[in-house]
């Protein structure tokens, strides 16, 4: 086989650089455009949430939806059956269905189809009804059975089952015998075709091989030997691979070393190698970006991986050469037609050579017809005829009159379906939360707040702050990006590398580390070199556990004993975890730290004094975050600033629990250094000539709420000046009440907590959870995310909004004539917030299509990511235990502003204006002066009206929550008064 | 029957039929499609594994204390056919005390893992019901005094194993897999039926407690010693394809599909080891040619070099698990071959007890390199630059190890292949017959493909 068949539409230059012809130019523009396509994940470790479909947010959500599926052959919706269940258990309204279906369909609404029934009817009658499946051999059975069943028991039968049988068969024959057109889309790759006809999968041969190969190519750090010829790329490496071995390979890659041998000339293109599969395979110039497209997603997540490493080789230790995605596609294309030859050789006992190969496929491609399917339309129509009372008129109905039933039927097609019941779903969620917001009975005029806290916007930290506030209303709470505007890479005590510590957008520029005060030198070093020894000593054992001498040696001498510590932590995950913690060097406080945040160099960098801001730089950051939450004036005594991380074992997935805002790592650091820059002097003045007047007495400390063991921690307690630590014990008693309830309220998901649990045994419970290897859901994480409201916390406060809200704190009175508070904010809370959303969204409506599937049989591989067992794809998306309580609706978000400064704001943004007029989010405003909202409806903001149910009142977020466990509607909780009930019932 | 035998008697049956009456319970449930709830299904699995352990255990002191070797209990009426003896009798001695022990320890540990871990799986049923089939099997064979009774619980260890690799069902590779595993089994089953058939022709019977109280030198006497070499090479084959040894090692990265739990306490522990676990029970009969002897501890060596050097190349945690096992059982097989009793038996216990462990805890691969590295203050801890230097022999050494030493790729080219080419011959054969005989013509066969 000769790669270079077409080397004489080449030309050659002096360097020997190969020019690119035109088709080469075209693959090229294939591949890269594909390779958007592919998942967009990056090494696990630092897990960032994003919109699967960000290259369709240039269409309409529905379109964009239409066009994923036909290319990524997922779900786009909830099942039908999902659906339904959704309106039996109440969280669809048929009411809403209805009003849905008339706006979708128009003035067409009323159009008479037939017999008096409009195509309103027709389509409403379908989602009435849930479509009847059944397989063509299953419906003639069914009606050749019960005409057999008339002609034994004719006698007997009644009219009605006689008349039912000819009405079905009667609908079955009159669609049938319409010519409706049915999509005719034929598989792109001869994959399909081949398991279609002959039962075998080609993928099964080459995937194994080449998953294998992948894991080893990108590794970064799990093998303890190297792939040879790895830094030279992926053919190189492959070629190097197959020939030194070549005996190993399976039988049906016999041919592959002679072809690999011909791919190490100088001159090699990997284009090359591409172009002649497609002519040996017979693909037709037009139809190469489809068939490249489906080629590269037949194994997504590696290929993905492999575009993510190219693109940001910043983010592994070991990158990999820049055209590593094309000498991909040229080795899967390589062994795809390798293995459709034998597949074709054993199936019909003929060599395929080149030209025939192409000849047989493209006979095969031909020949393939799919079957139309005639009868579920025929079910649909028998089961309208049914409900619409078509039944005595139908032996009347003309073909053309059947075609007309064939056409409505065929238009009201399941996605169209399933996009109504979409919408109507999210219409019943959306009405309740905007309703209690915009009747919630004004807050009584108080005191002002003895305390600030600041939390993450995350909707995970919503019942913390509505249980800070019913605990101790001297609390004023506020919600900011948990990053609170200081990016930064970040090294901490006894750490070797910086982490960035900011929205993966950002790339920080500034380096901060932690150290150990300077009297504690000593303690410092003798716990670093405790931990260290610790650390190797455990690896060695771990390594020489798995080697053959040191291995016999430890699992015949002491092995058994690892029995003591396993049946420990399985058994009692919580005390071992104690004990563990008793003994791990780095828990104990043996001294206190600092950040070193001042830079004394000019130019930033991560070493000795080029690390840390200048005095100007925190300066900014300090007042962009100021003004940004609203806090440049009465500001309190103690105000607390709380980033937050999660904590849980075993647990692959971890970093999709930590702050989204710090590129999925605990948010800590920054919370402590930006308490610590608003705490300086000399930014004080500096803010103070601003406009920003901080009063002395105000103390800012930063802390870490754990949204796992629903725990909180302080930074810098020792700089609390003594006048405010009697302040702050009352504080931290109120945080810690607010921890217990907060973890109670949690507890209402887990369904191995019962519902009557007491206050400490939840807070026992969730605790427990995050010490269980045996756990795969140590928490929720993001699930039921639903709402982000952007405004002040006096519009959400006393409303329970079930943790299903990000609050981001803005005060559009103080935001200037050109609303740069409200752009910069919704700059990076739009594109973060929709990106979690949606990421759930998918996962949970493909779990195994968008999510990566049910986290128990996950295998880590390569330092990167999970397979499913020994050889899988790589798996993208969130597993099925995170997402599995999430309702798939798309973000709402509701903004404290008018309607013209929020058009004005999309006008300036072309990104977010696709996300809002496009649908990925839906978005309402919420008038700054008076209890009304508008909503976004295509490009302009229409009134929202309230419904009538009355918002129920209750005393305390214990009182509504306590005892269910499904989603809940928001009611008002009224101030106080019977806040302290939970203490007394709960704690029983 | 002295107030001993009684109470003997009744901790045997306590430790063989907890599991035994669980899973039938468990097989009728599911067959009648009766939906348990989940925290039953856990307390029931748990309660009986507890019962059986305490057996074992109460059964262990006595022994102890009455400073017994070995006790047999024949809980049924044997079959008796002129010279031949069918029994299903169990045998007790230190030997099958710890395996049992041991067993039982782990799967009640993983009892507790699987309840959580489980927790809102679609298959939690499924699991349990499997995973009591396994208990009950892996009691038998350990137990077993005769070659019907290993016969069975090796079968019930078999199944449960393969439909539990076979467990995530949905998926093709996870069915592809269990198939996999299943065929290799079968050659396991076929050998110890070979096994058991010699035996019986030699022996007259399937007790092992003739084979192991005659020991080595009695059975040299026996006049069918012959026979009894034969029967000992098809029980080291039987063993070699439970235990994953060259050149059925293949299977063992492939049986990684199921759920963690199961993944740790078959191919980390238990059914790995049982190959082993019946050569060192059968030991006399492999000591009795000292050819035999020296396969054995050449193929566990074989195994262990092979495995060893494949681990390297492994990229994710659970293959590099397996290949880790695999090297400590090739060991243990080389142990056992050299005639040692005690050693292997303390390999086995302790490599089963860390590699479960290591293998609950592989999901935490990337905290743990993480905060190694972090602390460490390196990447690739892992890697080892002095073994791999970029030369010709390295780069085979790396692509033996990547494909696994090619052993799947051997097995289908000279056994599988040839076997369907001859069923594919024979179908192509049949239809051109069935087209003379029809007289037709033109005829597409069954797949589609128009020839």
């Amino acid at each position: 086989m000769n790669l270079h068949s077409n080397t004489t539409h080449n030309q050659t230059n002096h360097e020997g650089i190969n020019l690119l012809n035109d088709d080469q130019l075209l693959l090229n523009k294939i591949i890269s455009v594909s390779a958007h396509l592919l998942p967009a994940q990056g090494p696990i470790t630092t897990f960032v949430h994003h919109n699967p479909l960000h290259l369709f947010e240039n269409k309409l959500f529905h379109q964009g939806l239409i066009e994923a599926g036909q290319i990524f052959g997922t779900q786009m919706y909830l099942s039908e059956e999902r659906y339904h269940q959704e309106l039996s258990k109440g969280r669809i309204l048929f009411s809403d269905v209805e009003e849905i279906l008339k706006n979708l369909l128009g003035s067409s609404a009323n159009e008479i189809i037939i017999e008096q029934s409009s195509r309103f009817d027709i389509c409403l009658s379908m989602l009435r009804n849930l479509p009847v499946t059944a397989s063509e051999n299953e419906s003639r059975w069914f009606i050749a059975n019960s005409k057999l069943l008339d002609k034994l028991v004719r006698p007997d039968a009644t009219d009605d089952k006689k008349n039912l049988n000819l009405l079905l068969e009667s609908c079955l024959l009159g669609i049938a015998k319409t010519e409706i057109k049915q999509d005719q889309t034929k598989p792109e790759r001869f994959r399909d075709l081949i398991l279609d006809v002959t039962g075998q999968d080609t993928d099964l041969l080459v995937n194994e091989l080449l998953v294998r190969f992948c894991g080893a190519f990108l590794d970064q750090g799990f093998a303890i030997w190297e792939l040879p010829y790895r830094k030279e790329g992926f053919i190189s490496a492959f070629r190097n691979f197959c020939l030194s071995n070549p005996s190993l390979l399976g039988s049906w890659a016999k041919t592959l070393p002679n072809i690999l041998k011909q791919t190490s000339d100088t001159n090699f293109n990997p284009l090359d190698l591409i172009q002649d599969s497609l002519l040996v395979l017979g693909i037709d110039k037009k139809d190469w970006e489809p068939f490249i497209t489906q080629s590269l997603l037949a194994i997504r997540g590696w290929a993905g991986m492999i575009h993510q490493i190219v693109t940001r080789p910043d983010k592994v230790p070991h990158p990999v050469a820049s055209d590593c995605l094309t000498e991909f596609l040229a080795i899967r294309l390589l062994l795809d037609r390798l293995a459709i030859k034998k597949v074709f050789k054993e199936y019909s006992f003929t060599y395929a050579t080149k030209d025939t190969l192409k000849h047989e496929l493209k006979k095969l491609k031909e020949s393939h017809v799919k079957k139309a399917d005639l009868i579920s339309p025929g079910l649909e129509a028998f089961s309208l005829a049914m409900d619409l009372g078509w039944d005595n008129k139908i032996k009347s109905f003309s073909s053309l009159d059947w075609t007309k039933i064939a056409l409505e039927i065929e238009s009201f097609s399941n996605m169209e379906r399933r996009r109504v019941f979409h919408l109507a779903y999210e219409k019943f969620l959306y009405r309740q939360a905007i309703d209690s917001i915009l009747t919630r009975p004004a807050l009584p005029t108080k005191e002002p707040p003895t305390y600030q806290a600041v939390f993450c916007i995350d909707e995970r930290e919503e019942s913390f702050r509505r249980h800070l506030e019913e605990v101790d209303p001297s609390f004023e709470t506020l919600g900011a990006a948990g990053f609170f505007n200081t990016p930064m890479y970040f090294k901490g005590e006894h750490e070797f590398f910086y982490t960035p510590l900011c929205p993966i957008i950002i790339t920080p520029a500034h380096w901060v580390e932690e150290i150990p005060e300077e009297e504690f030198i000593k303690a410092y070093r003798s716990q670093a070199t405790v931990i260290r020894t610790m650390q190797m000593a455990s690896h060695r054992l771990h390594i020489g556990s798995r080697g053959s001498f040191w291995g016999v040696l430890l699992s015949a001498g002491v092995g058994a004993l690892t029995s003591i510590p396993m049946a420990l932590t399985i058994l009692f995950p919580r005390l071992s975890a104690k004990i563990k913690n008793y003994f791990t060097p780095s828990n104990s406080n043996t001294h206190a730290t600092r950040l070193k945040l001042e830079r004394f160099n000019e130019t930033p960098g991560p070493e000795g004094n080029h690390i840390g801001f200048s005095l100007s730089e925190m300066a900014t950051m300090g007042e962009r975050f100021l003004r940004d939450t609203g806090l440049t004036k009465n500001f309190c005594q103690l105000i607390f600033i709380f980033g937050h991380g999660s904590t849980s074992v075993n647990n692959p997935h971890q970093s999709a629990y930590d702050c989204g805002a710090c590129g999925g790592s605990p948010g800590g650091a920054n919370a402590r250094a930006l308490s610590q820059i608003l705490n300086d002097k000399r930014v004080r003045v500096i803010l103070f000539n601003n406009g920003i007047s901080i009063p002395d007495e105000t103390f800012f400390l930063g802390g870490l709420s754990n949204t796992s063991k629903n725990l909180i921690s302080f930074f810098d307690k020792q700089l609390l000046p003594q006048s405010h630590s009697l302040a702050f014990e009352k504080a931290k008693t109120s945080l810690q009440a607010a921890c217990k309830r907060n973890a109670h309220e949690r507890c209402r998901r887990f369904y191995s907590a019962p519902l009557d649990i007491s206050l400490n045994d939840a807070h026992r419970h969730v605790e427990g959870r995050t010490a269980d290897l045996a756990q795969p859901r140590p928490e929720l994480g993001h699930a039921t995310n639903a709402f982000c409201i952007v405004g002040r916390r006096q519009r959400t406060k006393g409303i329970f909004l079930d943790r299903r809200a990000f609050l981001v704190s803005y005060d559009p009175t103080q935001d200037n004539a050109n609303n740069d508070i409200l752009n910069r904010i919704l700059n990076a809370a739009m594109p973060v917030c929709s990106g979690i959303n949606l990421e759930f969204f998918f996962s949970q409506i493909d779990p195994s299509g968008w999510g990566c599937g049910t986290k128990l049989p996950h295998n880590p591989t390569s330092y990167l990511g999970v397979m499913d067992g020994a050889a899988s794809d790589l798996r993208t998306g969130l597993p099925w235990q995170v997402v599995e309580i999430h309702e798939a609706v798309r973000l709402l978000f509701l903004i404290e502003t008018t309607a013209e400064i929020m058009l004005k704001i999309l006008d300036r943004c072309p990104p977010l204006a696709n996300l809002c007029y496009n649908g990925w989010i839906n978005l309402a405003i919420l008038d700054p002066d008076s209890a009304k909202a508008q909503i976004l409806k295509g490009k302009t903001f229409v009134p929202y009206s309230l419904s009538e149910n009355k918002v129920p009142t209750f005393t305390s977020s214990f009182d509504w929550y306590q005892g269910k466990r499904g989603h809940l509607s928001y009611p008002h909780i009224s101030d106080n008064q019977g806040s302290n009930s939970i203490t007394e019932k709960a704690s029983l | 029957m002295s107030r001993l035998e009684t109470s003997l008697d009744f901790f045997a049956s306590m430790g063989i039929f907890s599991p035994i009456a669980l899973a039938c319970f468990f097989v009728l449930a599911f067959i009648l499609h009766i939906k348990l709830p989940e925290k039953f299904i856990a307390l029931v699995v748990q309660l009986s594994v507890f019962i059986s352990l305490s057996g074992i255990v109460s059964l262990g002191t006595l022994f102890l204390y009455n400073k017994l070797n070995k006790f047999e209990y024949e809980p049924f009426p044997t079959f008796h056919l002129e010279s031949f003896h069918f029994d299903f009798q169990f045998y007790f001695d230190w030997l099958s005390l710890s395996f049992a022990t041991l067993a039982l320890s782990l799967c009640f540990v993983i009892a507790f893992f699987s309840q959580r871990y489980m927790h809102g799986e679609p298959g939690y049923q499924r699991f349990f019901v499997l995973y009591s089939i396994f208990v009950s099997g892996i009691v038998i064979a350990s137990l077993a005094g005769t070659i019907e009774a290993l016969f069975v619980g090796w079968e019930m260890v078999g199944l449960s194993s393969s439909l539990l690799v076979a467990f995530f069902h949905e998926r093709i590779m996870p069915t592809r897999n269990g198939l996999h595993l299943w065929v290799i089994y079968r050659i396991s089953d076929a050998a110890l039926f070979g096994a058991s058939y010699l035996l019986h022709h030699a022996l007259g019977e399937g007790f092992f407690k003739i084979i192991i109280e005659q020991g080595k030198d009695g059975l040299v006497n026996e006049a069918s010693s012959a026979i009894l070499i034969g029967a000992g090479a098809l029980i080291f084959m039987a063993a070699s394809c439970k235990s994953a040894l060259f050149p059925f090692s293949g299977w063992l990265p492939r049986a990684m599909e199921g759920p963690t739990p199961s993944s740790a306490i078959f191919y980390g522990a238990l059914s790995i080891h049982l190959g082993a676990f019946l050569l060192l029970r059968l030991n006399p009969i492999i000591q009795l040619s000292p050819t035999l002897a020296w396969v054995v501890v050449f193929m566990g060596l074989l195994t262990a070099l092979f495995s060893g050097i494949i681990a390297n190349a492994q990229t994710d945690i659970k293959s590099i698990l397996a290949y880790a096992t695999l090297t400590q059982v090739g060991m243990i097989v080389a142990e056992i071959g050299f005639g040692f009793e005690i050693l292997p038996l303390m390999h086995i216990i302790g490599h089963a007890s860390l590699r479960t462990y290591q293998f609950l805890r592989a999901p935490s691969s990337f905290q743990y390199y993480k905060s190694l590295e972090d602390s460490l203050g390196k990447t690739d801890l892992n890697k080892n630059s002095t073994t791999i230097i970029p030369s010709y022999f390295s780069l085979v050494l790396y692509s033996f190890a990547l494909n696994r030493g090619g052993m799947d790729s051997m097995l289908e080219r000279f056994i599988a292949r040839p076997f369907l080419m001859v069923f594919k011959f024979a179908d192509i054969i049949e239809k051109k017959w069935l087209l003379i005989l029809n007289g037709t013509q033109k005829v597409t066969s069954s797949d589609g493909v128009t020839k």
